[in-house]
């Protein structure tokens, strides 16, 4: 090992002895930088990673779609399911209506199915609560575990379902009473923007709801398991002509996806201050060893040091002050992400309101994902900030005169 | 006089403090042969240490020049200079200036870390050698703060050495010692030198100390007597 790689790691991490000062206070403001960098970005990474598998969980991985009104889908659905891409196809309607029980309204979004054909798509009796799903009939409907206890209504109750279609008879002096459906069964994805606010119909009833006649408003559609969604996509739109469009469920959810990347983009450069702040620290450390060393910057050179050499030695410290820093922040960042549901039920427990708050981002738990990217990233920048941060007082220990340096006090 | 070691030619060296010029050394005239013993002596303040850096290439001599085996060293830039004192000098101070944080083989091993860039085996065996010939063979995990004055010069003395260098400067090695310790401690510098062919410039205030050199030799004036 060169001399100042060596004397850079003594100096900072000296045998035998107690970690100096100035390393624990340097070392601790890259932990907690590289802690909080962490931390934040796998949570934000987790946000937009959960909110891919629960769309395409949800939805299916496609969506085919005129932005009308189509009656020949059972066509389309051959000329996909043709496709040694595609796994499998199901017809879909939606909208919205106006659910009631008791005298207590609420507008949820509708979609009608095909119990059987959407079994294939969405791992519908995985999310069912309570009830069963194959009780789901023309004149039954499932509702979200959210509107089950907006609306205090079990497995059983009836609900009104008021739809648009009602207003537009109106206005031709007809009246349409609204349907009086019982609830088959409760689901839940664990996706709050599906479970806060949805009913599911079947395919017959939601076109009577909305009048559509025998048609459906997309085709959802499942790829074979590691079939690529864009690639997918551009492959299918050839068998349609528009204005058909064949879309992904990324371009369908683009506005949550672009909202999670730009926070975790803000809070990047937010949270790296701290680790601009540690680098303060570290050059604040540096240059009062630099002073406290000055002697031995003296012998070193009178032994035969070069500038460059002790320019690297104080370097290095600051270099070898990120790599532990970098390597504990991680280790601490992942211990604390394992344990995340301990630590937040721990504070819920103390501050209360865990359920609003959990409804609010959309999830259940905390989810996590690690980004090597993100990582890989984060480990270059703190430790070539704190390795900065050693340069100036390296510089200013390298252009030590000798002389001076062995005669200082 | 056998091969030159070290040499000052004409040098001369004052500093400037606030609007006074500080003459320290005038017009030093000094050779040292290969293996040969000088020592210097004068009073607090004429120079000694001044002479010593000017020798070591530390500092600059305002005139004159410095020859390390023959060759004039002003023309060596700061680096290729340092490169060259790590392999042709071994420079002992009264103050030791060992490394607190590494214990007494590391410290040894530093001189050959920085001269030869990497340390092996045999380096280390090398320098376990020299720490047993200064008589700290067993001291050789201690670091520097649990040993004594004495142990610590030895251990500088061992550094000085291991890089076999040809000139051992030695400034005030026994200042900081009590008198037996001194005496003990500069026989073993006075034999290693002897034993390695090494000569040694000694610049001590103890005429005792003075008198074991092959050459006494006194500044005053700014000039060597």
């Amino acid at each position: 090992m060169p001399w100042y790689l060596y004397i850079a790691i003594r100096h900072t991490f000296p045998k035998g002895k107690r970690l100096p000062f100035f390393t624990i206070m340097s070392v601790t403001g890259v932990v907690l930088g590289t802690l909080a960098l962490v931390v934040v970005l796998s949570v934000f990474n987790g946000f937009g990673h959960a909110i891919r598998e629960v769309v395409a969980d949800t939805t299916g991985d496609l969506k085919v779609m005129n932005g009308r009104i189509f009656e020949d889908y059972e066509d389309k659905i051959d000329l996909l399911t043709e496709s040694p891409l595609v796994d499998s196809a199901a017809p879909s309607t939606f909208g919205m209506v106006m659910l009631q029980a008791g005298n207590r309204p609420i507008f949820p979004q509708v979609q009608g199915i095909e119990v059987d054909r959407e079994r294939k798509i969405v791992p519908l009796d995985d999310y069912i609560r309570y009830g069963n799903l194959d009780e789901l009939d023309d004149d039954s409907v499932l509702i979200s575990s959210g509107i089950a206890n907006t609306l205090r209504i079990r497995v059983g109750d009836e609900v009104d379902i008021y739809t648009p279609l009602m207003i537009e008879r109106l206005k031709q002096d007809e009246v349409l009473l609204p349907r009086l459906m019982r609830v088959a069964a409760v689901f839940e994805t664990g996706f709050t923007k599906i479970d806060e606010n949805t009913v599911i119909t079947t395919l017959r009833t939601m076109q009577d709801l909305y009048g559509l006649g025998d048609g459906v408003h997309a085709i959802k559609v499942k790829l074979k398991p590691g079939v690529d969604a864009d690639f997918a996509a551009r492959e299918l739109q050839g068998k349609f002509e528009p204005p058909f469009r064949v879309s992904t469920w990324l371009e369908s959810n683009a506005d949550y996806l672009a909202i999670i990347e730009f926070e975790k983009r803000m809070m990047f450069f937010i949270l790296l201050i701290i680790v601009l702040v540690a680098s303060f620290s570290i050059a604040t450390s540096l240059f009062t060893s630099v002073v406290k060393k000055t002697r031995e910057i003296g012998l070193f050179t009178s032994m035969g040091a070069t500038s460059q050499q002790i320019i690297a030695c104080f370097c290095l410290q600051g270099f070898s002050v990120g790599v532990v820093g970098t390597a504990i922040g991680f280790a601490l960042s992942f211990a604390l992400l394992s344990a995340r549901e301990t630590i937040i039920d721990a504070i819920f427990s103390v501050i209360g309101g865990k359920e609003q708050t959990m409804q609010f981002y959309f999830f259940s738990e905390l989810p996590v994902h690690y980004k090597p990217v993100d990582l890989i990233v984060i480990a270059v920048l703190s430790i070539s900030i704190a390795t900065l941060a050693g340069l100036v007082p390296s510089i200013k220990a390298g252009l030590l005169k000798p002389v001076e340096a062995l005669r200082s006090e | 006089m056998s091969e030159l070691a070290i040499a000052a030619s004409g040098v001369a060296k004052s500093y400037v403090t606030g609007e006074a010029t500080l003459e320290v050394l005038s017009s030093v005239e000094l050779s040292v042969g290969r293996g040969e013993f000088v020592s210097i002596q004068g009073e607090s303040g004429c120079g000694k240490t001044t002479l010593l850096n000017v020798l070591a290439g530390i500092e600059s001599p305002d005139t004159g020049y410095v020859q390390w085996g023959g060759d004039r060293i002003e023309s060596l830039g700061r680096n290729a200079l340092a490169v060259k004192r790590g392999r042709y000098l071994g420079i002992v101070f009264q103050s030791y200036y060992l490394v607190p944080e590494i214990d007494s083989l590391q410290n040894v091993l530093m001189a050959r870390r920085i001269v030869d860039g990497r340390v092996g085996k045999s380096q280390v065996d090398e320098a376990k050698a020299m720490l047993a010939k200064v008589g700290l063979g067993d001291r050789c995990h201690q670091m520097p703060n649990t040993l004594s004055g004495g142990e610590r010069q030895r251990v500088a003395i061992a550094r000085a050495l291991i890089t076999n260098p040809a000139v051992i400067l030695a400034d005030e090695p026994t200042g900081n010692l009590d008198e037996s310790t001194g005496n003990r401690v500069m026989d073993q510098l006075r034999g290693l030198c002897r034993e390695f062919g090494t000569s040694l410039v000694l610049v001590t205030h103890n005429p005792e100390h003075a008198a074991l050199a092959d050459r006494q030799l006194t500044l005053s004036q700014g000039a060597i007597h």
